[in-house]
């Protein structure tokens, strides 16, 4: 039980405390909490929350809440946007490319400075970045087809394997899954390894891809077909994948 | 005088006394104001080395884990002595108005 307040309070000093402190200050607990029951740390120190929040310095704090909600509403809005079928809107486009920049950039910036690291790589991180980048592949697959004007294809599957609308309710499930996972490597790299931002960093990049692909479907719009129509599509998405995979790569060293 | 100000007395007040253990000092406090949590008591601690009123160091141990050690500063000597000219005003005005 003593290990459970314990963890928690370890969570808790990790959310509200910069690594430095959170670190000095578990080390303390740690005697603090030797030899007391549960029910005896609750009523000498409150619930572990409470106890780390009244350490946290206000100024810091609230620079990392502020810092969170920029990097959570990278992955929301153009979720949200995304699920309200705005694609006719000019703004999407440029709320992505924003999103995607300010997302990698800005967590790429704030972990070195302020995140913790662990001699090893953390459990899990490998699994989740081969999660993604096989969701990206779908939709790499599924663009291909498109751009390529592989109609006769389409058609086939169309008729005989996957309905399209089938097609557009994955894509859907994928961004939610991808913004998901996203927001998770977000946190952990908080609570955990700061490594935990290629998490983040990937996913960020699968959500924008795939909601790139996805609003190309949902808006029908081929620019008439002429001639190169799948340029500017091609350039988008080359970009999206090969940054999100560079800079997930830093992330990892 | 709050009672948080009152707590930093007392802890400047036992290391002013020498060197203390920083578990004993929540222990020591804790039993004398059972109703503040001893977490309340750490962070007022923290917030004292902070401010450089205090500083710790690890003491010498035979085996066991290391022990933090807390002790004042210059600046928290003036701080303590700013805190108990506070306390004693404040007492003698209570006293002043007959309230013992």
């Amino acid at each position: 039980m003593r290990w459970d307040y314990l963890f928690r309070l370890s969570l808790a000093a990790r959310w509200y405390l910069p690594p430095a402190e959170a670190a000095e200050v578990l080390e303390d607990y740690r005697e603090i909490v030797e030899g007391r029951s549960e029910e005896e740390l609750r009523r000498d120190l409150g619930t572990p929350r409470a106890a780390m929040k009244q350490l946290a310095q206000p100024k810091a704090y609230r620079r990392w809440l502020a810092v969170f909600a920029v990097l959570a509403a990278c992955v929301l809005v153009p979720m949200v946007m995304a699920h309200n079928d705005v694609y006719w809107s000019p703004l999407i486009r440029p709320a992505c490319a924003l999103a995607f920049c300010l997302g990698t950039g800005l967590s790429l910036l704030w972990f070195r400075r302020n995140g913790r690291r662990k001699d090893r790589m953390p459990k899990g991180i490998g699994v989740l970045l081969a999660l993604i980048l096989l969701g990206m592949a779908w939709v790499w697959l599924w663009a291909g087809l498109v751009l390529t004007e592989s109609w006769t294809l389409l058609n086939t599957i169309a008729a005989y394997v996957i309905e399209p609308r089938t097609i557009s309710w994955y894509l859907a499930l994928e961004i939610l899954a991808m913004g998901a996972v996203s927001l998770f490597g977000l946190v952990k790299a908080r609570l955990g390894d700061c490594r935990w931002r290629a998490v983040y960093v990937l996913g960020l990049g699968g959500t924008i891809l795939t909601i790139s692909f996805y609003l190309l479907l949902t808006s029908m719009n081929f620019d008439g077909f002429t001639p190169g129509w799948q340029t500017p599509y091609m350039i988008r998405y080359m970009v999206i994948t090969l940054t999100g995979l560079l800079v997930t790569g830093v992330s990892l060293c | 005088m709050l009672k948080k100000d009152l707590l930093e007395l007392c802890l400047l007040s036992l290391m002013a006394q020498g060197d203390q253990y920083g578990y004993e000092l929540l222990r020591r406090l804790h039993a004398v104001f059972p109703d503040v949590q001893e977490s309340a008591i750490y962070a007022i601690l923290r917030g004292l080395c902070r401010e450089g009123a205090t500083e710790r160091y690890q003491g010498e141990t035979s085996g066991g884990p290391a022990r933090k050690y807390y002790r004042l500063t210059e600046a928290g000597q003036a701080r303590h002595a700013a805190l108990l000219k506070t306390w004693r005003e404040t007492r003698d005005a209570l006293t002043a108005l007959g309230i013992e």
